[in-house]
């Protein structure tokens, strides 16, 4: 059966061809916006590592100096002082202090190399309280402590992918890391997760201590960023009432004030724009290309009356024209399919146009790809296929 | 000849509305989706107020330090003691114009809260720039020496703190200061990068001197260099463009380094625009190696050939159904042929109907470009954002329509102007 439909898609091969060649096309595209959901909802199931519910962050950025550095000098006094000043709120009780905040705040970036195994990895410069304010859940060794002052050498906390990717199954804590430009760095803790944005992927993460009697001596200086645990009542007039206290340090800083909640929504809003609209023009992309398959598909059926009557003719009843055209085109479909499989693997397309996808990604994506255009394609089908079942034998042979 | 064509069209495409209805459908969209991202990057590159000189303007936006050992690197923003030493004053230069990166600005309303992007500003950036002054005027070189506290704001910061009243000569209180209003200037939309802002006050209103000062203090080492700010340099001529790079890059040979230990080398280079967004496309901020790098060609590359891509599906849809549509009407070529029409004219008419068949889906997908563009701007979903369609665009959807017409025609005419006449007459190949 499909060895004959084979021959019949063969007999018509240039005509069919450039039907392929849109089906093929139409399947890259659906497949590239199928990655990108995919992608996005595989991050987003992976557990944050935080509580982010009822978190406030003030967040101060000079509008002088740069944004992300380290503080010291005047500007590390401001901040000792703002950091006071939070901590004496009625309202809150502990107050951590962190180089960024989550949610599209930015990372910094660093390369941790072991046994000649080098990785890139994200981090936080962060003080002691920012475990307990963060809800952040060890699963080995200890975090950071008072105690930590006194060290010459520099502690670090690692979440678990990191911890995977430099020691495999070995226990982490305890083990020194090189990374160029810093003091020794030895791991003293393993987190279960973290990971910054609503979608971000759940990458090699660290965490590394500054302390406000030692961060000030340090080249790195003091984080400008700090997060609390507060559901006042009223949130503007609480706001408000920060900015007042905060008024001096003003001047000089921008601060930006808000719920770590408001912060994810934004985030969400804009990573979600351009997945959205590129849905929006693959989904108009698939009616145009809907309707065109329909057009052609009943043109062609029109075109070939007169083998459907000699068909008829012959015995075969309505389900076997059926079989016959839709059958056909779901030979070309699949043709077309295998086609777009292999460019996509062969290419590496997602990783290359989408982002950086694990297997697991490719097969969900091809297969929501191939679901969507079989789909389409039947329901293209189903009318034009309809219409040669009603070619009336005896009309069809007379037909010039 | 020509009218006989236009005539014959119309009635095929009157004859077989669905098919028209599907080409309309799919020209129109593909350039719905092509004018709209069009429309987009040229809001984001081209020519618009207040950057209308893009085309003579140079950025210097970031900068990298390192040492010999490479122990220490410190990228991003440069400060604006640095700038103002190593930029300004440029000699062949119209104008040299420094101002922070935008920061959010805080106000209050009696309860309500005021949320303002406040840009820090030298007295040449209303020169460098050219803003459109609803009211007032920009505050000169001689307030910013002296350290006026006066702002230029726009006109939505206009309607939040005064209503629909006039606002030069009031004052406003931004992160607990108060500053004079001088002028209000039209709203600048979010994707003017590098102009953006609600409120531009001048950059002596800090407190501290210090972001001025070019020698190291104490603890503060590293600002020397690295700060908050940008600058803009206005070329008298596009032609004078290379010159002024390597006249920075000359300057930047003169760097001095305070602390060699700590840093005895800095990379930064002046940028066209277009270069500019480039490297935020490309660029990899830690690679020290190829630190100046620009990527115009990987940029133009992505962009024309993702453009391709996505023509290349419509271009065969359409293709597909000239194919079908142009069968039909096998008799009628059979009887053309007979009569003795050449194989050229026939693909004449035939690519003629086609070029057609696509200006009217260009004229209706212009027109959905149009309202596409108007709600993208009513949405706000880029602050300020206001697409208009320019002669630029016009052109390229134009280029576009008729090379889709020309394209898809082209192949099914020729395939089937060569039908034999008697099998024509037939009814076409089956």
């Amino acid at each position: 059966m499909i060895k004959h439909l084979l021959k019949l898609v063969w007999n018509r091969k240039r005509a069919n061809l450039l039907l392929m060649g849109e089906i093929f096309l139409s399947f890259l595209v659906v497949a590239m916006v199928a990655a990108q959901c995919v992608i996005y909802a595989n991050n987003f199931s992976h557990s944050l590592g935080f509580d982010y519910e009822d978190i406030w962050y003030v967040s101060m950025n000079k509008k002088h100096g740069p944004g992300s550095m380290g503080f010291k000098g005047e500007e590390a006094q401001t901040l000792k002082q703002t950091y006071q000043i939070l901590l004496d709120l009625d309202e809150v009780e502990m107050v951590a202090a962190s180089e960024h905040v989550p949610f599209g705040g930015g990372v910094s970036m660093d390369n941790f190399s072991k046994d000649g195994r080098s990785v890139s990895v994200s981090y936080f410069r962060v003080i002691d309280e920012f475990k307990e304010v963060m809800k952040l859940e060890l699963v080995s060794g200890r975090w950071f402590e008072k105690s930590d002052d006194g060290l010459n050498w520099e502690p670090v906390v690692i979440n678990r992918t990191l911890a995977r990717a430099l020691f495999g199954t070995k226990n982490p804590v305890g083990e020194k890391l090189e990374a160029r430009g810093h003091n020794e760095l030895r791991v003293i803790g393993v987190i279960a997760a973290f990971r910054t944005g609503v979608f971000s992927a759940p990458g090699n993460f660290a965490f590394k201590r500054t302390s406000w009697s030692k961060g000030a001596d340090l080249w790195h200086g003091l984080p400008a960023k700090f997060l609390f645990r507060s559901s006042p009542e009223g949130a503007q007039a609480f706001e408000k009432r920060i900015r007042g206290e905060l008024l001096d340090a003003s001047r000089n800083w921008g601060i930006d004030i808000g719920t770590l909640g408001q912060r994810r929504e934004t985030d969400l809003k804009n990573l979600l724009i351009l997945p959205i609209a590129e849905g929006i023009v693959a989904f108009f992309l698939l009616i145009m290309v809907g309707l065109g398959l329909s057009g052609v598909l009943w043109q062609n059926i029109t075109r070939r009356t007169r083998e459907i009557g000699l068909r008829r003719a012959l015995g075969a009843v309505a389900g076997n024209i059926y079989g016959q055209f839709l059958g056909e085109l779901l030979v070309m479909t699949t043709v077309a399919m295998v086609a777009g499989t292999a460019v996509i693997i062969q290419f590496e397309l997602f990783d290359n146009l989408v982002g950086r996808a694990s297997g697991e990604v490719y097969f969900y994506s091809l297969l929501v790809a191939l679901a969507v255009i079989y789909g389409l394609i039947v329901l293209c089908g189903l009318y034009p296929s309809w219409m040669a079942t009603r070619v009336q034998p005896v009309e069809a042979l007379h037909y010039e | 000849m020509l009218k006989n064509y236009v005539k014959i069209a119309f009635k095929v495409f009157l004859r077989n509305k669905f098919f028209t209805f599907i080409s309309l459908f799919g020209i129109s969209f593909t350039l719905v989706v092509l004018m709209v991202a069009a429309a987009l990057l040229d809001h984001l590159v081209g020519p618009h107020p207040p950057e209308t000189r893009t085309d003579r303007t140079l950025y210097v936006v970031e900068m990298l330090a390192t040492n010999q050992e490479g122990s220490q690197i410190n990228s991003g923003s440069p400060s604006y003691a640095f700038l103002d030493r190593y930029v300004r004053g440029l000699p062949g230069a119209e104008g040299v114009s420094i101002f922070s990166k935008g920061g959010v600005s805080i106000s209050y309303d009696d309860v309500e809260k005021i949320e303002s992007h406040f840009m820090l500003a030298d007295g040449s950036f209303w020169n460098v720039f050219a803003f459109d002054f609803l009211e007032g005027r920009p505050y000169t070189e001689q307030e910013v020496r002296e350290g006026s506290f006066v702002a230029v704001i726009n006109e939505a910061t206009r309607r939040k703190f005064f209503g629909e009243e006039s606002a030069a000569g009031k004052i406003i209180e931004v992160d607990g200061q108060n500053f004079r209003v001088s002028g209000v200037v039209a709203n600048v939309p979010a994707f003017r990068q590098k102009t953006f802002a609600d409120i531009w006050v001048p950059v002596s209103t800090s407190q501290s001197e210090e972001y001025r000062t070019y020698a190291p203090s104490e603890g503060y080492g590293s600002y020397t260099f690295r700060g908050n700010y940008q600058a803009a340099i206005l070329a008298r001529d596009s032609a004078d463009l290379p010159l002024l790079k390597e006249e920075f890059q000359a300057r930047l040979a003169q760097v001095e380094f305070p602390d060699p230990k700590r840093y005895d080398r800095v990379q930064a280079a002046a940028y066209t625009p277009l270069e500019e967004i480039s490297r935020q496309a490309y660029g990899e901020g830690f690679s020290t190696a190829a630190f100046t790098e620009v990527y115009v060609d990987d940029l133009l590359f992505t962009l024309i050939g993702s453009g391709l891509l996505f023509m290349l599906l419509p271009a065969l849809h359409l293709i597909n159904l000239n194919v079908s549509r142009i069968m039909e009407r096998a008799s009628e070529i059979g009887v053309r042929k007979t009569f003795g029409a050449s194989s050229r004219s026939l693909v004449g008419q035939f690519v003629v109907e086609n070029v057609l068949l696509t200006l009217m889906g260009g004229i209706v997908g212009f027109l959905l470009s149009l309202w596409v563009l108007y709600a993208l701007s009513h949405s706000q979903l880029i602050q300020y954002g206001q697409f208009h369609l320019n002669y630029r665009i016009f052109l390229f959807g134009l280029f576009v329509t008729l090379f889709f017409g020309v394209f898809s025609g082209v192949y099914p005419a020729w395939k089937m102007s060569r039908l034999h006449p008697a099998e024509a007459l037939r009814g076409g190949l089956q």
